[in-house]
C-alpha cells in the first residue's frame, strides 16, 4: 500500500512551487477543496508520466483570495472555477473566470456549509 | 474575417445525449473559439458522505454514473481499504479486475455506438450495441444486474463467480471478439467514416500533456499514461501496456477505444486463467480514519477518488475528479478551427460522461 504525503503550502507560495513543478515535469491532475469540522483546505495533486504523484495542502477560509494557478497550468481554471462555486474560495487573475456560473446550483457554495450547518 | 455569430450547442442537443453546454463563438461556418458551462444536473452526491455511513456510500458512489458504476464502486472501497490498511484476498482482487475490464468493453462498444450514430452511420450504431448486449447478459447472470451491480464492498466482494461459469465467459469472450471484428474494421477501413475523422480535432502531444488530458484522449495523443499501470487490483500481475496512437485527432481516439476493447478481453482471459480459489471478502472493524487519494482507469480515463475519514462512520469529504472533467479543457482546445458540423464529432470523441461530471 502506497503511503501518501501532503506537503503544505501557503498562498504566497503557491506560484514559485507550481512553476517548480512545471520545470521538474509534472502535470496537474486535479485541485479540490474540503472541509471539515475544524478546516477546510484546497489539495492540489501534480503527476508525473512514471505515475509519481505529489499532493500539495493549503489551508483556506471561505471569502479567501488565492493566486490562480492557471497560467502556469491551463486546466486548473475548470478546478478553481469550481472551487469558487462550491466552498466560496476566490481565485486571483483566473484564465477563464467564470464569476460564479459555471455550476448552475440552485444554492451558492453549498459545499462549504458543514454537516451541522446544513439543515436539510 | 466573417462576422462572427454565437451558437448555444447543448444543453439539449439532437446528438449529444448528456447536458452540456457549450456557447460556440463562430466566424462564418468555422468555430473560432468555446466557453463551457455545466452544473444543469448537478446533484451533490459528494455531499451525501456527511449523512450516509461509509459502507451505506458505496451505493450512492455506484450511481455517479450507469456507465461507469463498477469502477466508482471498486474506487470507493480501494479508497476507504487504504485508508484502513486492509488488504483484501487475491480473489477478490482477480474478480473486481474482470468485472472492470468487462465495464471498459462495454463502455468502449457504447462509445462506438454512439460515435456511428453521430456520423449517421446507423446499423452500424446498432450492431455495436448488439454486441454491447452480450456483455450486459455476462453481468446479469454474475451479479444480477446489468447497469448498477453492488457487488463492491469494503473489504472485498458480496458475490463470487464460480469456475464453470469462468470457463463459459471464455467461450462468450470469442463470440463478441468474432462478432467485433468485421464492426472495428469498419471504424478502422471505411472511406467514409475516415473522412468525418482523420485530420479532425486535432491534440498535440504537448498539449495533451498541458491540458491535463485523460484517458484514450490523452493516449491518442500519444502518451503512454495508463492508471493501471500501478498495479492495483490484480493489475500488477497483468501483462499489459498502455494503449498508444499518435496521430491526435479524432481517428486515433478511435482506435485507441477499439484497440482497448480487444485489450480488455485478453485482461480478462488472463485474469481466469490466473483467478486463485479461497475467500473474496476480509472481516472489516472499526471505522476509517485519515486521508488517502486513489487513481484509477476508467474506460474514459483516470478517476481520482479522495477521501477524508474522522474515525466515525461518517466521512468528512469524498471527492470524484472525473476524466470528463479532466478533458473539458482538451475539447476546448480541439474545437478552434473545427468546421460547426464537426462539432457534435469532437464533443463525443472526448467520450464525455456529464452524469459523472456532475456526480
Amino acid at each position: 500500500m502506497a503511503e501518501q504525503t501532503y506537503n503544505p503550502v501557503t498562498s504566497g507560495e503557491i506560484i514559485d512551487r507550481a512553476k517548480r513543478y512545471v520545470q521538474e515535469g509534472y502535470r496537474l491532475t486535479q485541485i479540490h477543496c474540503t472541509k471539515t469540522s475544524t478546516e477546510m483546505f484546497i489539495i492540489y495533486t501534480f503527476e508525473k508520466l512514471d505515475l509519481t504523484c505529489e499532493n500539495l495542502k493549503m489551508h483556506v477560509q471561505v471569502g479567501d483570495t488565492v493566486p490562480s494557478i492557471s497560467g502556469i497550468f491551463p486546466a486548473a481554471f475548470l478546478y478553481e472555477n469550481e472551487t469558487h462555486d462550491l466552498y466560496g474560495v476566490n481565485f486571483s487573475d483566473m484564465a477563464v473566470d467564470f464569476k460564479g456560473t459555471f455550476y448552475e446550483t440552485s444554492v451558492k457554495q453549498a459545499f462549504s456549509m458543514t454537516g451541522a450547518d446544513n439543515n436539510e | 474575417m466573417g462576422e462572427r455569430t454565437i451558437i448555444p450547442f447543448g444543453p439539449q442537443h439532437p446528438v449529444l445525449p448528456e447536458p452540456l453546454h457549450l456557447d460556440l463563438i463562430l466566424e462564418d461556418e468555422k468555430v473560432v473559439g468555446a466557453v463551457p458551462s455545466i452544473g444543469f444536473v448537478h446533484r451533490g452526491l459528494e455531499k451525501l458522505v456527511e449523512k450516509r455511513d461509509y459502507h451505506e456510500m458505496m451505493y450512492v458512489i455506484e450511481r455517479v454514473c450507469g456507465i461507469c458504476s463498477f469502477i466508482h464502486g471498486q474506487g470507493y472501497v480501494q479508497t476507504i481499504e487504504e485508508i484502513m490498511k486492509i488488504e483484501i484476498p487475491d480473489r477478490a482482487k482477480y474478480l473486481r479486475t474482470i468485472w472492470a475490464e468487462l465495464s471498459r468493453t462495454h463502455s468502449h462498444l457504447l462509445w462506438l455506438g454512439l460515435m456511428a450514430d453521430a456520423y449517421g452511420f446507423e446499423s452500424l450504431f446498432m450492431h455495436c450495441w448488439r454486441v454491447r448486449e452480450r456483455i450486459l447478459d455476462i453481468f446479469e447472470e454474475t451479479t444480477g444486474g446489468r447497469v448498477i451491480f453492488s457487488v463492491c464492498k469494503v473489504g472485498g466482494l458480496w458475490k463470487d463467480i464460480d469456475n464453470d461459469t469462468l470457463k463459459r465467459i471464455i467461450s462468450e469472450l470469442k463470440i463478441i471478439e468474432d462478432e467485433l471484428k468485421p464492426l472495428t474494421d469498419v471504424f478502422i477501413k471505411d472511406f467514409s467514416v475516415q473522412k468525418r475523422t482523420r485530420g479532425i480535432g486535432v491534440l498535440t502531444y504537448q498539449e495533451a500533456i498541458d491540458l491535463g488530458a485523460a484517458g484514450p484522449t490523452l493516449r491518442g495523443s500519444g502518451v503512454a499514461l495508463d492508471m493501471r499501470k500501478l498495479g492495483y487490483a490484480a493489475y500488477g500481475e497483468l501483462d499489459f501496456e498502455p494503449i498508444v496512437e499518435k496521430d491526435g485527432d479524432c481517428y486515433a481516439r478511435t482506435l485507441v477505444r477499439i484497440r482497448e476493447i480487444y485489450q480488455s478481453l485478453d485482461l480478462i482471459r488472463q485474469c481466469i486463467s490466473k483467478i486463485p480459489d479461497g475467500e473474496i471478502e476480509v472481516k472489516v472493524r472499526g471505522n476509517p480514519n485519515g486521508e488517502y487519494l486513489s487513481r484509477i482507469e476508467q474506460a474514459r480515463g483516470q478517476v481520482i477518488y479522495y477521501a477524508k475519514a474522522n474515525g466515525t462512520k461518517y466521512l468528512d469529504r469524498f471527492r470524484v475528479r472525473t476524466p470528463t472533467f479532466a478533458n473539458i479543457a482538451p475539447l476546448l482546445k480541439m474545437l478552434p478551427g473545427s468546421e460547426l458540423a464537426d462539432v457534435p464529432l469532437l464533443a463525443l470523441t472526448i467520450d464525455p460522461c456529464i452524469s459523472c461530471t456532475e456526480r
